[in-house]
């Protein structure tokens, strides 16, 4: 049942520790449902910002509402939130069980009732089988499991995950990334979670905000995130990216004349030469621009091979590393830039080896312009 | 190959020589000879002696209240004093750690002489209330000392999972830390028992013509001679306060192991 308010909504939140400024006036809608990531390097705040929500801090300015409700100086025992903690924080002295009753028995439930919710809550997570054991016996997958139970069970309207996965092994991880997506499917709740990984951020999300001092660079899906970042800052955060600074030379006369739409111009970017690319409307010649240009982008062909596309820039293979399904290949420029080329393996192409000639191309549409 | 021997022959030699007096005394407090030092044959009667002995057994009440009723305080105070503290080490807080550490590391005759001076002062009653005092002053620190040590290695998350959860700051305190803590806690206690009823000097100062524990006890015993009785009393006490040290120790090496 969608509620008509959004699940989290700041509103210019501030947040000061002394001299620095940790969360700066931010403004963010969380929806009804959302799997929702912070994302961010070390001290942008993302954790701060999850702590105001859960009410652990509280801001110097602004409004922290969940479901309608300002709750920005709510104690945490108080809001309908809750929260799994990195490393899980799990009461070492008592079992799995009764970690999970602890939020039931704090609501002073019946016993019987406490009973029946957290074997309920621990059926979710599958780990019935495990209720008497202590956390130090359990694996790091099943702590994780039962930090989710423990919290799933209060029945939050949102709950807040301080980077889950950072404490797991790369595979573990891996599945783990689907079973939590699979449970924020099932229990329907909105999800808000921290994390500096990228990768875990657009594999999960359904919306990331990426975080820098303080603020929020971007909003948006993955795909819109990783395709057409906000800023340089957000383009190198997100992914692998080439960033081409440059000046731009002219402006193709707009065909058809639209309001909005992108104008095709002509760029001159130092140590790779000519290049074109769609910039903004408004653009003009003399300007500088940042374009991001992501690897997978970038087409790599023998030199002397008939061209396709837009962009050609002649080079030498420098670096090959091959991963299997991938091999990620630096290529200098004739001009003396160097190009990070990653290109499905295939059998039939192979490898190539540096030191070998070859000609990169990539498509207009595929330099994006972004902030400096 | 005789390098090889330097070491242990070391560790022994210090061990004897840590060890040798306090054998000497057991094995003395079962000589059946009351004089000199030649062995004439086993005996338990210095510890049937003991029991008869009213005065030993008023000091050794004595002793046992004061023990008690300042570990109780002490327990109490230096727990709450260590909670009360928080965790993160700001150089004011660390300013007042100092005042903690300091009864431990001032010569104990200050701490004594400060004491006598000052129930003087009030004029206060020497005897079981001032020792009770006295040795409270003396234990707060250990237990303070031995809670902090352990609360420094609780993830200060766990509280704020448990009011997270719904719980008050003070029921996640209750209901999380505390059980926590209650290794270090009683080690702490069976500390403080063992420094008390150890605890000579203080007493000897504080305690005042009418009341004697069990160290002044065997201190006057001494002004005459060296006696099997005193051998008898000091063995038992040795035996005492080894089973409480052992004990405190396996309790904070025990909660150690099983916790991470």
């Amino acid at each position: 049942m969608p509620s008509p308010a959004p699940s989290v909504e700041l509103k210019g939140v501030l947040k000061r520790f002394g001299q620095t400024t940790a969360v700066d006036r931010v403004d963010l809608t969380i929806g009804d449902g959302e799997f929702f990531a912070l994302l961010g390097p070390s001290g942008c705040g993302k954790t701060t910002l999850l702590r105001m929500i859960a009410g652990f801090e509280f801001p110097d300015e602004g409004e922290v509402l969940v479901e309608g409700r300002d709750v920005a100086r709510v104690p945490p025992n108080e809001r309908p939130v809750n929260m799994v903690f990195q490393h899980y924080a799990l009461f070492p002295h008592m079992t799995v069980k009764d970690n999970v009753a602890f939020g039931l028995r704090m609501k002073r439930l019946s016993e019987d009732q406490v009973q029946e919710r957290a074997a309920e809550g621990l059926r979710t997570v599958r780990l019935d089988a495990l209720a008497g054991r202590y956390p130090h016996q359990l694996s790091g997958g099943q702590q994780q499991r039962v930090a989710l139970a423990r919290a799933l069970v209060n029945e939050p309207e949102v709950l807040l995950l301080d980077e889950p996965l950072a404490a797991l092994d790369e595979r573990l991880r891996q599945d783990m990334r689907v079973e939590l997506k699979a449970l924020q499917a099932k229990v329907g709740i909105s999800f808000v979670f921290v994390t500096h990984d990228q990768e875990e951020a657009l594999a999960l999300a359904d919306r990331i905000a990426v975080m820098r001092g303080g603020r929020i660079e971007q909003i948006g899906t993955p795909q819109e995130v990783y395709e057409n970042p906000a800023s340089r800052f957000v383009a190198d955060f997100v992914g692998v990216s080439n960033l081409l600074v440059g000046k731009v030379a002219e402006v193709e006369p707009l065909l058809v004349s639209a309001p909005g739409t992108a104008r095709r111009a002509v760029i001159d970017v130092p140590e790779l030469g000519r290049m074109t690319a769609y910039l903004a409307e408004g653009v003009r010649p003399g300007e500088e621009t940042t374009l991001c240009l992501r690897p997978e982008r970038i087409h790599i062909a023998s030199d002397g091979v008939e061209n396709e596309l837009e962009n050609r820039v002649p080079g030498l293979v420098e670096s090959t590393v091959f991963l299997g399904g991938e091999v990620r290949y630096r290529v200098r420029t004739a001009g003396g830039r160097a190009l990070e080329v990653h290109e499905q393996s295939s059998p039939l192409r192979g490898v190539r080896r540096p030191g070998e000639r070859v000609l990169v191309q990539w498509r207009d549409e595929d330099a994006r312009p972004v902030r400096p | 190959m005789r390098r090889s021997l330097f070491l242990p022959v070391m560790g022994w030699g210090t061990l004897a020589f840590l060890y040798l007096p306090l054998l000497v005394l057991v094995a003395f407090s079962f000589n059946a000879s009351r004089f000199g030092a030649a062995w004439t044959g086993f005996t338990w009667d210095w510890y049937a002696k003991l029991l008869a002995d009213r005065k030993i057994m008023a000091s050794t009440w004595n002793s046992t209240v004061v023990a008690a009723v300042s570990t109780a305080l002490a327990t109490v105070l230096g727990t709450l004093a260590a909670v009360a503290r928080g965790r993160e080490a700001t150089p004011a807080r660390k300013a007042k750690d100092a005042f903690f550490y300091v009864p431990l590391l001032i010569p104990e005759l200050m701490l004594a002489v400060g004491f006598l001076l000052f129930f003087g002062l009030f004029k206060a009653d020497l005897g079981l209330l001032a020792l009770i005092v006295a040795h409270t002053t003396l234990n707060v620190p250990i237990v303070w000392l031995i809670v902090k040590a352990r609360l420094e290695k609780i993830d200060p998350r766990l509280e704020d999972a448990a009011v997270d959860l719904g719980a008050t700051r003070w029921q996640a305190l209750r209901k999380v830390t505390l059980p926590l803590l209650m290794p270090a806690i009683a080690a702490g206690a069976l500390m403080a028992f063992v420094i008390s009823i150890d605890c000579f000097l203080i007493s000897f100062f504080v305690a005042g013509p009418s009341t004697t524990t069990l160290p002044i006890q065997i201190y006057s015993m001494l002004k005459f001679a060296i006696s099997p009785e005193v051998n008898a009393l000091s063995t038992l006490l040795f035996l005492a306060s080894l089973v409480l040290v052992v004990a405190a120790w396996l309790l904070q090496g025990g909660e150690d192991a099983s916790s991470h």
